[in-house]
Protein backbone atom coordinates (compact mmCIF):
# COMPACT_ATOMS: atom_id res chain seq x y z
CA UNK A 1 0.00 0.00 0.00
CA UNK A 2 2.80 2.40 0.95
CA UNK A 3 4.38 1.74 -2.63
CA UNK A 4 1.20 2.82 -4.33
CA UNK A 5 1.19 5.78 -2.64
CA UNK A 6 4.19 6.35 -2.96
CA UNK A 7 4.25 5.66 -6.64
CA UNK A 8 0.73 7.76 -7.29
CA UNK A 9 2.41 10.86 -5.80
CA UNK A 10 4.91 10.46 -8.31
CA UNK A 11 3.11 10.19 -10.98
CA UNK A 12 1.10 13.28 -10.16
CA UNK A 13 3.82 15.01 -9.55
CA UNK A 14 5.04 14.46 -13.44
CA UNK A 15 1.59 14.96 -14.88
CA UNK A 16 0.92 18.07 -13.00
CA UNK A 17 5.14 19.31 -13.59
CA UNK A 18 4.92 20.10 -9.54
CA UNK A 19 7.40 18.40 -6.84
CA UNK A 20 6.45 15.17 -5.41
CA UNK A 21 7.53 16.60 -1.60
CA UNK A 22 5.04 19.17 -1.85
CA UNK A 23 2.07 16.56 -2.15
CA UNK A 24 0.20 14.33 0.41
CA UNK A 25 -2.52 12.47 0.69
CA UNK A 26 -4.93 16.06 1.24
CA UNK A 27 -3.50 17.57 -1.55
CA UNK A 28 -6.61 18.62 -3.79
CA UNK A 29 -6.14 17.87 -6.73
CA UNK A 30 -8.48 20.76 -8.51
CA UNK A 31 -5.51 23.10 -6.32
CA UNK A 32 -2.59 21.61 -8.70
CA UNK A 33 -4.52 23.00 -12.25
CA UNK A 34 -8.14 22.65 -13.51
CA UNK A 35 -6.62 21.59 -17.37
CA UNK A 36 -8.31 18.35 -18.14
CA UNK A 37 -5.49 17.41 -20.75
CA UNK A 38 -3.16 17.03 -17.55
CA UNK A 39 -6.06 14.25 -15.94
CA UNK A 40 -6.30 12.38 -19.36
CA UNK A 41 -1.89 11.95 -19.11
CA UNK A 42 -2.51 10.95 -15.49
CA UNK A 43 -5.18 8.38 -15.99
CA UNK A 44 -3.19 7.32 -18.81
CA UNK A 45 0.19 6.74 -16.31
CA UNK A 46 -2.09 4.75 -13.54
CA UNK A 47 -3.56 2.79 -16.14
CA UNK A 48 -0.38 1.68 -17.37
CA UNK A 49 1.80 1.55 -14.16
CA UNK A 50 -0.85 -0.74 -12.18
CA UNK A 51 -2.26 -2.65 -14.14
CA UNK A 52 -5.57 -0.91 -13.78
CA UNK A 53 -8.38 0.26 -15.46
CA UNK A 54 -9.40 3.65 -14.13
CA UNK A 55 -11.76 5.81 -16.72
CA UNK A 56 -11.51 9.67 -17.09
CA UNK A 57 -14.38 10.57 -15.33
CA UNK A 58 -13.76 8.25 -12.39
CA UNK A 59 -10.13 9.42 -12.06
CA UNK A 60 -11.58 13.48 -12.36
CA UNK A 61 -14.25 12.46 -9.42
CA UNK A 62 -11.22 12.37 -7.30
CA UNK A 63 -11.10 15.30 -5.15
CA UNK A 64 -7.81 14.53 -3.01
CA UNK A 65 -4.79 12.82 -3.69
CA UNK A 66 -5.63 10.05 -1.33
CA UNK A 67 -8.77 9.37 -2.85
CA UNK A 68 -6.92 8.36 -6.22
CA UNK A 69 -4.63 6.77 -4.14
CA UNK A 70 -7.85 3.85 -2.21
CA UNK A 71 -9.10 3.77 -5.85
CA UNK A 72 -6.12 2.43 -7.60
CA UNK A 73 -5.96 0.25 -3.98
CA UNK A 74 -9.55 -0.93 -4.49
CA UNK A 75 -8.88 -1.75 -8.23
CA UNK A 76 -5.81 -3.55 -7.09
CA UNK A 77 -7.35 -5.99 -4.68
CA UNK B 1 -19.83 3.19 -43.58
CA UNK B 2 -20.32 6.16 -45.84
CA UNK B 3 -20.36 6.73 -49.62
CA UNK B 4 -18.25 8.75 -51.02
CA UNK B 5 -19.86 12.28 -50.90
CA UNK B 6 -20.63 13.96 -54.66
CA UNK B 7 -22.27 17.00 -53.83
CA UNK B 8 -23.60 19.38 -56.72
CA UNK B 9 -21.07 21.68 -58.35
CA UNK B 10 -21.08 25.01 -56.54
CA UNK B 11 -22.01 27.95 -58.81
CA UNK B 12 -19.43 30.98 -58.88
CA UNK B 13 -19.88 33.92 -56.89
CA UNK B 14 -22.49 36.42 -58.34
CA UNK B 15 -19.29 39.02 -57.36
CA UNK B 16 -15.80 38.51 -56.06
CA UNK B 17 -15.38 39.23 -52.56
CA UNK B 18 -12.16 40.40 -50.23
CA UNK B 19 -11.19 39.87 -46.43
CA UNK B 20 -10.55 43.50 -45.66
CA UNK B 21 -9.58 43.58 -42.19
CA UNK B 22 -8.86 40.47 -39.17
CA UNK B 23 -9.09 40.98 -35.49
CA UNK B 24 -8.47 38.48 -33.03
CA UNK B 25 -8.09 38.15 -29.32
CA UNK B 26 -4.92 36.33 -27.53
CA UNK B 27 -6.39 32.19 -26.39
CA UNK B 28 -6.18 32.63 -22.93
CA UNK B 29 -7.51 30.94 -19.57
CA UNK B 30 -9.72 33.69 -18.89
CA UNK B 31 -10.66 32.65 -15.17
CA UNK B 32 -7.35 31.37 -13.88
CA UNK B 33 -5.50 35.16 -14.85
CA UNK B 34 -6.24 38.24 -12.33
CA UNK B 35 -5.20 40.48 -15.71
CA UNK B 36 -8.23 39.03 -17.47
CA UNK B 37 -10.84 37.48 -14.67
CA UNK B 38 -14.12 38.95 -15.01
CA UNK B 39 -14.06 39.56 -18.97
CA UNK B 40 -16.93 38.47 -20.30
CA UNK B 41 -17.82 37.18 -23.74
CA UNK B 42 -19.37 40.74 -24.85
CA UNK B 43 -16.60 42.22 -24.53
CA UNK B 44 -13.91 39.76 -25.82
CA UNK B 45 -16.33 39.64 -28.84
CA UNK B 46 -16.13 43.72 -29.06
CA UNK B 47 -12.81 43.38 -28.91
CA UNK B 48 -12.48 41.50 -31.69
CA UNK B 49 -14.75 43.36 -33.91
CA UNK B 50 -12.82 46.62 -33.35
CA UNK B 51 -9.54 45.32 -33.71
CA UNK B 52 -10.89 44.15 -37.41
CA UNK B 53 -12.29 47.65 -38.14
CA UNK B 54 -9.26 49.14 -37.17
CA UNK B 55 -7.67 46.37 -39.14
CA UNK B 56 -10.04 47.29 -42.13
CA UNK B 57 -9.67 51.44 -41.58
CA UNK B 58 -13.51 51.62 -41.51
CA UNK B 59 -15.57 51.84 -38.19
CA UNK B 60 -18.85 51.11 -37.04
CA UNK B 61 -21.00 53.00 -39.71
CA UNK B 62 -19.52 51.56 -42.17
CA UNK B 63 -21.00 48.10 -41.60
CA UNK B 64 -23.78 47.35 -42.72
CA UNK B 65 -24.56 43.17 -41.45
CA UNK B 66 -22.64 41.36 -39.04
CA UNK B 67 -23.00 37.87 -37.93
CA UNK B 68 -21.82 36.00 -34.46
CA UNK B 69 -20.94 32.79 -33.78
CA UNK B 70 -20.50 30.61 -31.04
CA UNK B 71 -20.24 26.52 -30.59
CA UNK B 72 -22.73 26.36 -27.87
CA UNK B 73 -24.11 29.86 -27.32
CA UNK B 74 -26.96 28.92 -24.30
CA UNK B 75 -23.87 27.02 -22.33
CA UNK B 76 -21.27 29.04 -22.59
CA UNK B 77 -22.70 32.90 -23.09
CA UNK B 78 -26.14 31.91 -21.78
CA UNK B 79 -27.42 33.59 -24.76
CA UNK B 80 -29.66 32.01 -27.39
CA UNK B 81 -29.57 35.35 -29.76
CA UNK B 82 -25.68 36.46 -28.86
CA UNK B 83 -26.12 38.50 -31.68
CA UNK B 84 -28.57 40.78 -29.89
CA UNK B 85 -26.54 41.23 -26.99
CA UNK B 86 -22.88 42.00 -28.93
CA UNK B 87 -24.45 44.86 -30.67
CA UNK B 88 -24.06 47.52 -28.16
CA UNK B 89 -20.12 46.51 -27.57
CA UNK B 90 -18.71 47.36 -31.08
CA UNK B 91 -21.34 49.82 -31.96
CA UNK B 92 -24.02 47.70 -34.00
CA UNK B 93 -26.78 49.04 -32.18
CA UNK B 94 -30.18 48.77 -34.42
CA UNK B 95 -27.79 47.38 -37.52
CA UNK B 96 -29.38 43.89 -39.12
CA UNK B 97 -27.23 40.82 -37.64
CA UNK B 98 -27.77 37.00 -37.22
CA UNK B 99 -26.55 34.02 -35.11
CA UNK B 100 -25.26 31.30 -36.00
CA UNK B 101 -23.68 28.01 -34.64
CA UNK B 102 -21.90 24.91 -35.97
CA UNK B 103 -19.79 23.11 -33.39
CA UNK B 104 -16.18 24.03 -33.89
CA UNK B 105 -16.93 24.64 -37.76
CA UNK B 106 -18.73 27.75 -36.99
CA UNK B 107 -15.23 30.08 -37.49
CA UNK B 108 -14.93 28.91 -41.01
CA UNK B 109 -18.82 29.20 -41.93
CA UNK B 110 -18.28 32.45 -40.54
CA UNK B 111 -16.58 33.61 -43.57
CA UNK B 112 -18.93 31.43 -46.12
CA UNK B 113 -22.14 33.60 -44.37
CA UNK B 114 -20.29 36.67 -44.25
CA UNK B 115 -19.23 36.22 -48.37
CA UNK B 116 -22.66 34.99 -49.65
CA UNK B 117 -23.92 37.91 -48.03
CA UNK B 118 -21.75 40.63 -49.63
CA UNK B 119 -21.63 38.54 -53.26
CA UNK B 120 -25.55 38.37 -53.31
CA UNK B 121 -25.52 42.05 -53.49
CA UNK B 122 -27.34 42.79 -50.37
CA UNK B 123 -24.52 44.01 -48.59
CA UNK B 124 -21.34 45.62 -49.37
CA UNK B 125 -19.64 45.85 -45.92
CA UNK B 126 -20.29 42.60 -43.90
CA UNK B 127 -18.51 41.95 -40.34
CA UNK B 128 -18.62 38.00 -38.99
CA UNK B 129 -17.00 37.43 -35.71
CA UNK B 130 -17.39 34.92 -32.59
CA UNK B 131 -16.54 34.47 -29.30
CA UNK B 132 -16.40 30.97 -27.47
CA UNK B 133 -15.61 31.09 -23.40
CA UNK B 134 -14.87 27.53 -23.46
CA UNK B 135 -12.44 27.45 -20.30
CA UNK B 136 -15.98 28.86 -18.48
CA UNK B 137 -19.56 28.91 -18.42
CA UNK B 138 -22.23 31.48 -18.21
CA UNK B 139 -23.65 31.37 -14.65
CA UNK B 140 -27.35 31.07 -14.65
CA UNK B 141 -29.48 34.65 -13.27
CA UNK B 142 -25.87 36.18 -12.72
CA UNK B 143 -24.23 39.30 -14.93
CA UNK B 144 -21.87 38.15 -17.67
CA UNK B 145 -18.80 38.28 -15.82
CA UNK B 146 -19.66 36.34 -13.69
CA UNK B 147 -19.09 33.22 -14.96
CA UNK B 148 -17.89 29.53 -13.45
CA UNK B 149 -15.14 26.82 -13.98
CA UNK B 150 -16.67 24.32 -17.42
CA UNK B 151 -14.95 21.37 -16.07
CA UNK B 152 -14.75 18.05 -18.18
CA UNK B 153 -17.37 16.40 -16.47
CA UNK B 154 -19.70 18.92 -17.60
CA UNK B 155 -18.06 19.51 -21.20
CA UNK B 156 -18.91 15.30 -21.65
CA UNK B 157 -22.46 15.69 -20.11
CA UNK B 158 -23.57 19.27 -21.04
CA UNK B 159 -21.21 19.91 -24.69
CA UNK B 160 -20.33 16.42 -26.24
CA UNK B 161 -23.77 15.03 -25.51
CA UNK B 162 -25.39 17.78 -27.63
CA UNK B 163 -22.99 17.13 -31.10
CA UNK B 164 -23.81 13.72 -31.04
CA UNK B 165 -27.09 11.93 -32.60
CA UNK B 166 -29.68 10.75 -30.16
CA UNK B 167 -32.24 9.01 -33.23
CA UNK B 168 -32.17 5.41 -31.66
CA UNK B 169 -30.55 5.80 -28.22
CA UNK B 170 -28.14 8.31 -26.19
CA UNK B 171 -24.85 9.30 -27.65
CA UNK B 172 -21.65 7.16 -26.79
CA UNK B 173 -18.59 8.67 -25.26
CA UNK B 174 -16.97 6.65 -27.59
CA UNK B 175 -18.05 8.46 -30.52
CA UNK B 176 -15.51 11.04 -30.44
CA UNK B 177 -12.13 8.58 -30.56
CA UNK B 178 -14.19 6.66 -33.28
CA UNK B 179 -14.39 9.88 -35.17
CA UNK B 180 -11.16 10.72 -35.26
CA UNK B 181 -8.65 7.94 -34.35
CA UNK B 182 -10.30 5.58 -37.02
CA UNK B 183 -9.21 7.28 -40.35
CA UNK B 184 -5.63 7.63 -38.50
CA UNK B 185 -6.00 3.74 -37.71
CA UNK B 186 -6.65 3.16 -41.75
CA UNK B 187 -3.83 5.47 -42.92
CA UNK B 188 -1.27 3.64 -40.72
CA UNK B 189 -2.54 0.22 -42.31
CA UNK B 190 -2.76 1.36 -45.79
CA UNK B 191 1.18 2.95 -45.71
CA UNK B 192 2.10 -0.08 -43.79
CA UNK B 193 3.04 2.15 -41.08
CA UNK B 194 4.04 1.12 -37.72
CA UNK B 195 2.45 2.51 -34.48
CA UNK B 196 5.60 3.62 -33.26
CA UNK B 197 6.60 5.34 -36.68
CA UNK B 198 3.48 7.17 -36.91
CA UNK B 199 4.47 8.09 -32.59
CA UNK B 200 7.69 9.47 -34.07
CA UNK B 201 5.33 11.74 -36.80
CA UNK B 202 3.07 12.97 -34.55
CA UNK B 203 5.78 13.59 -31.62
CA UNK B 204 7.82 15.52 -34.23
CA UNK B 205 4.99 17.31 -35.67
CA UNK B 206 3.97 18.61 -31.68
CA UNK B 207 7.31 19.56 -31.34
CA UNK B 208 7.47 21.55 -34.87
CA UNK B 209 3.97 22.86 -34.15
CA UNK B 210 5.16 24.32 -30.38
CA UNK B 211 7.85 26.08 -31.76
CA UNK B 212 5.00 27.95 -33.77
CA UNK B 213 2.87 28.57 -31.47
CA UNK B 214 5.78 29.79 -28.77
CA UNK B 215 6.42 32.13 -30.97
CA UNK B 216 3.26 33.57 -31.28
CA UNK B 217 2.12 36.59 -28.91
CA UNK B 218 -1.76 35.19 -29.65
CA UNK B 219 -1.33 31.78 -28.52
CA UNK B 220 -1.83 29.83 -25.03
CA UNK B 221 1.38 28.10 -25.07
CA UNK B 222 4.93 30.08 -25.00
CA UNK B 223 7.16 27.70 -24.29
CA UNK B 224 8.68 25.47 -26.58
CA UNK B 225 9.15 21.65 -26.27
CA UNK B 226 12.94 21.99 -25.79
CA UNK B 227 12.67 24.56 -23.03
CA UNK B 228 10.08 22.67 -20.89
CA UNK B 229 12.07 19.65 -21.23
CA UNK B 230 15.43 21.19 -20.21
CA UNK B 231 13.58 21.97 -16.54
CA UNK B 232 13.94 18.03 -15.67
CA UNK B 233 17.06 17.83 -17.46
CA UNK B 234 15.69 16.16 -20.76
CA UNK B 235 15.84 16.84 -24.77
CA UNK B 236 12.53 17.74 -26.52
CA UNK B 237 12.65 14.26 -28.40
CA UNK B 238 13.18 12.77 -24.52
CA UNK B 239 10.55 14.44 -22.99
CA UNK B 240 7.78 14.10 -25.92
CA UNK B 241 8.12 10.20 -25.36
CA UNK B 242 8.04 10.20 -21.73
CA UNK B 243 5.80 10.07 -18.95
CA UNK B 244 5.62 13.61 -19.38
CA UNK B 245 3.53 13.15 -22.21
CA UNK B 246 2.02 9.52 -22.21
CA UNK B 247 -0.41 7.86 -24.33
CA UNK B 248 -3.69 7.92 -24.24
CA UNK B 249 -4.88 6.11 -27.67
CA UNK B 250 -3.38 3.26 -29.54
CA UNK B 251 -1.29 6.09 -31.15
CA UNK B 252 -2.31 9.59 -29.84
CA UNK B 253 -0.47 11.37 -26.85
CA UNK B 254 -1.24 14.23 -24.56
CA UNK B 255 0.23 16.74 -26.76
CA UNK B 256 -1.38 15.49 -29.80
CA UNK B 257 -4.44 16.43 -28.26
CA UNK B 258 -6.64 20.06 -28.42
CA UNK B 259 -6.13 22.38 -25.48
CA UNK B 260 -9.44 24.10 -24.04
CA UNK B 261 -9.13 27.71 -23.98
CA UNK B 262 -11.44 31.39 -24.58
CA UNK B 263 -10.85 33.49 -27.41
CA UNK B 264 -12.81 35.95 -29.78
CA UNK B 265 -12.06 36.48 -33.31
CA UNK B 266 -13.62 38.63 -36.38
CA UNK B 267 -13.04 39.44 -40.34
CA UNK B 268 -14.82 42.03 -42.25
CA UNK B 269 -15.64 41.01 -46.33
CA UNK B 270 -16.52 43.46 -48.92
CA UNK B 271 -17.01 43.57 -52.64
CA UNK B 272 -12.95 43.11 -54.17
CA UNK B 273 -14.07 45.86 -56.87
CA UNK B 274 -14.39 48.18 -53.41
CA UNK B 275 -11.47 46.24 -51.26
CA UNK B 276 -8.87 48.77 -52.71
CA UNK B 277 -10.58 51.58 -51.34
CA UNK B 278 -9.27 50.36 -47.77
CA UNK B 279 -6.50 48.08 -48.36
CA UNK B 280 -3.35 47.68 -50.29
CA UNK B 281 -4.18 44.06 -49.75
CA UNK B 282 -6.69 42.38 -50.33
CA UNK B 283 -7.22 38.85 -49.48
CA UNK B 284 -9.90 37.49 -51.78
CA UNK B 285 -12.54 34.48 -50.91
CA UNK B 286 -12.78 31.81 -53.57
CA UNK B 287 -15.18 29.86 -52.42
CA UNK B 288 -15.96 27.46 -49.77
CA UNK B 289 -16.91 23.72 -50.29
CA UNK B 290 -18.43 22.07 -47.80
CA UNK B 291 -20.47 19.16 -46.56
CA UNK B 292 -22.15 17.88 -43.81
CA UNK B 293 -22.47 14.39 -41.82
CA UNK B 294 -24.28 13.25 -38.97
CA UNK B 295 -21.37 12.88 -35.95
CA UNK B 296 -22.34 9.33 -35.43
CA UNK B 297 -20.91 8.08 -38.97
CA UNK B 298 -17.46 6.41 -38.91
CA UNK B 299 -14.67 7.96 -40.52
CA UNK B 300 -17.27 11.30 -41.27
CA UNK B 301 -13.99 13.63 -41.49
CA UNK B 302 -12.61 12.03 -44.11
CA UNK B 303 -15.67 11.73 -46.21
CA UNK B 304 -16.58 15.01 -45.69
CA UNK B 305 -13.17 16.64 -46.41
CA UNK B 306 -13.50 14.38 -49.06
CA UNK B 307 -16.81 15.90 -50.70
CA UNK B 308 -15.92 19.36 -49.71
CA UNK B 309 -12.17 19.80 -51.25
CA UNK B 310 -13.92 18.16 -54.76
CA UNK B 311 -16.26 20.92 -54.68
CA UNK B 312 -13.87 23.46 -54.32
CA UNK B 313 -11.18 22.18 -56.62
CA UNK B 314 -14.33 21.66 -59.26
CA UNK B 315 -15.64 25.44 -58.97
CA UNK B 316 -11.57 26.96 -58.83
CA UNK B 317 -9.91 24.66 -60.84
CA UNK B 318 -6.98 24.74 -58.18
CA UNK B 319 -6.10 21.62 -56.19
CA UNK B 320 -3.89 21.33 -52.81
CA UNK B 321 -1.06 21.02 -54.89
CA UNK B 322 -1.13 24.63 -56.13
CA UNK B 323 -2.02 25.86 -52.29
CA UNK B 324 1.36 27.58 -50.10
CA UNK B 325 -0.23 26.95 -46.71
CA UNK B 326 -2.69 24.70 -45.39
CA UNK B 327 -4.72 24.85 -42.32
CA UNK B 328 -6.51 21.75 -41.08
CA UNK B 329 -8.66 22.10 -37.58
CA UNK B 330 -7.20 19.97 -35.98
CA UNK B 331 -8.82 18.43 -32.24
CA UNK B 332 -6.10 15.73 -32.74
CA UNK B 333 -2.58 16.82 -34.33
CA UNK B 334 -3.14 13.80 -36.95
CA UNK B 335 -5.99 15.18 -38.36
CA UNK B 336 -3.62 17.72 -39.79
CA UNK B 337 -1.35 14.64 -41.83
CA UNK B 338 -5.19 12.57 -42.91
CA UNK B 339 -6.33 15.93 -44.10
CA UNK B 340 -3.53 17.60 -45.90
CA UNK B 341 -3.31 14.38 -48.13
CA UNK B 342 -7.05 14.26 -48.77
CA UNK B 343 -7.09 17.85 -49.88
CA UNK B 344 -3.87 16.71 -51.88
CA UNK B 345 -1.53 19.46 -50.17
CA UNK B 346 1.34 16.57 -49.71
CA UNK B 347 1.42 13.86 -51.80
CA UNK B 348 -1.06 10.37 -50.79
CA UNK B 349 1.02 8.29 -48.45
CA UNK B 350 3.97 10.69 -48.36
CA UNK B 351 2.94 13.29 -45.89
CA UNK B 352 4.13 11.28 -42.83
CA UNK B 353 7.40 11.85 -44.07
CA UNK B 354 7.26 15.02 -44.68
CA UNK B 355 6.38 15.84 -40.92
CA UNK B 356 8.76 13.87 -40.04
CA UNK B 357 11.20 16.08 -41.99
CA UNK B 358 9.63 19.21 -40.34
CA UNK B 359 8.76 19.96 -43.63
CA UNK B 360 5.64 21.14 -42.72
CA UNK B 361 6.63 22.97 -40.18
CA UNK B 362 6.00 26.92 -40.32
CA UNK B 363 9.73 27.81 -41.28
CA UNK B 364 9.09 24.30 -44.05
CA UNK B 365 8.66 24.16 -47.78
CA UNK B 366 5.14 22.93 -47.26
CA UNK B 367 3.82 25.11 -43.70
CA UNK B 368 0.42 23.81 -41.99
CA UNK B 369 -0.98 25.09 -39.15
CA UNK B 370 1.73 27.83 -38.74
CA UNK B 371 -0.01 29.16 -35.70
CA UNK B 372 0.16 25.74 -34.19
CA UNK B 373 -3.19 24.58 -34.33
CA UNK B 374 -5.50 23.51 -31.55
CA UNK B 375 -3.18 21.46 -29.84
CA UNK B 376 -0.31 23.65 -29.33
CA UNK B 377 -1.99 26.80 -30.28
CA UNK B 378 -5.56 26.59 -28.53
CA UNK B 379 -8.93 25.74 -29.09
CA UNK B 380 -11.85 28.08 -28.60
CA UNK B 381 -14.21 26.12 -30.19
CA UNK B 382 -16.54 27.71 -32.36
CA UNK B 383 -13.71 30.42 -32.98
CA UNK B 384 -10.96 28.56 -33.98
CA UNK B 385 -11.98 28.73 -37.64
CA UNK B 386 -11.74 32.81 -37.38
CA UNK B 387 -8.13 32.36 -35.49
CA UNK B 388 -6.78 30.23 -38.07
CA UNK B 389 -8.59 32.68 -40.82
CA UNK B 390 -6.87 35.88 -38.85
CA UNK B 391 -3.61 33.45 -38.64
CA UNK B 392 -4.11 33.19 -43.02
CA UNK B 393 -4.52 36.24 -44.07
CA UNK B 394 -1.52 37.92 -41.67
CA UNK B 395 0.57 35.26 -43.27
CA UNK B 396 -0.73 36.02 -47.09
CA UNK B 397 -0.01 39.23 -46.43
CA UNK B 398 3.26 38.95 -44.75
CA UNK B 399 2.68 40.46 -41.63
CA UNK B 400 3.63 37.52 -39.14
CA UNK B 401 7.20 38.23 -37.95
CA UNK B 402 9.04 35.55 -36.49
CA UNK B 403 6.58 32.64 -37.61
CA UNK B 404 6.16 34.20 -41.35
CA UNK B 405 6.51 31.35 -43.43
CA UNK B 406 9.48 31.17 -45.68
CA UNK B 407 7.93 30.57 -49.27
CA UNK B 408 6.28 33.36 -50.64
CA UNK B 409 2.07 32.85 -50.68
CA UNK B 410 -0.58 32.92 -52.66
CA UNK B 411 -2.98 30.89 -51.89
CA UNK B 412 -4.41 29.44 -48.37
CA UNK B 413 -6.01 26.57 -48.14
CA UNK B 414 -8.22 25.91 -44.70
CA UNK B 415 -10.22 22.74 -43.95
CA UNK B 416 -12.61 23.54 -41.54
CA UNK B 417 -14.31 20.16 -39.04
CA UNK B 418 -16.63 20.78 -36.45
CA UNK B 419 -17.39 17.98 -33.84
CA UNK B 420 -18.13 15.45 -36.69
CA UNK B 421 -20.79 17.65 -38.16
CA UNK B 422 -19.99 20.46 -41.19
CA UNK B 423 -16.66 20.53 -43.11
CA UNK B 424 -15.35 22.73 -45.16
CA UNK B 425 -12.48 24.06 -47.77
CA UNK B 426 -11.67 27.34 -48.42
CA UNK B 427 -9.19 28.62 -50.62
CA UNK B 428 -7.88 32.20 -50.11
CA UNK B 429 -5.97 33.93 -52.75
CA UNK B 430 -3.44 37.13 -52.34
CA UNK B 431 -4.52 40.46 -54.48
Amino acid sequence: MENVESKVLELVAISYRTNKEDLTRETEIQSLSKKSLQMVGLTSLLEETFGVRITYLEASACKTIGDMIDKVNEQLK
Amino acid sequence: MAKKIKNKALKPLSRSVSIIGVGATPYMYTMDNPDTEGLSDLEMFGAAAIEAMKDAGITAKDVEFYYSTCAMPALQGGYITPNAQYSSWFGMKGKASAHHSEACCSGYIALEQAVMAVASGTYDIVLSGGCDMSWSLATPRKPSYMRRQFDNDLYISEGLDKLYSKDYAAPSLGANPLVCDSWLDSYVKENKLTADKIDDVLCQLSIDCRRAAALNPRALNDKTYAEEAAEVGMTDQEYIRSQYNPKFTRYLRVSNFELRCDGAAALIVCPTEMAYKYTDHPIEVLGTGHATLNGMIGNLEKYATSGAYEQIKELTGLTGADMDIFYANDFFNSSQLLAAEECEYLPKGEGWKYMLESRTAFDGDRPINTNGGRCQYGHAHGTSGLHDIFEAVKQLRGEMGRTQVKVDPQYAMLRGFGGGQNVTVQILNKL
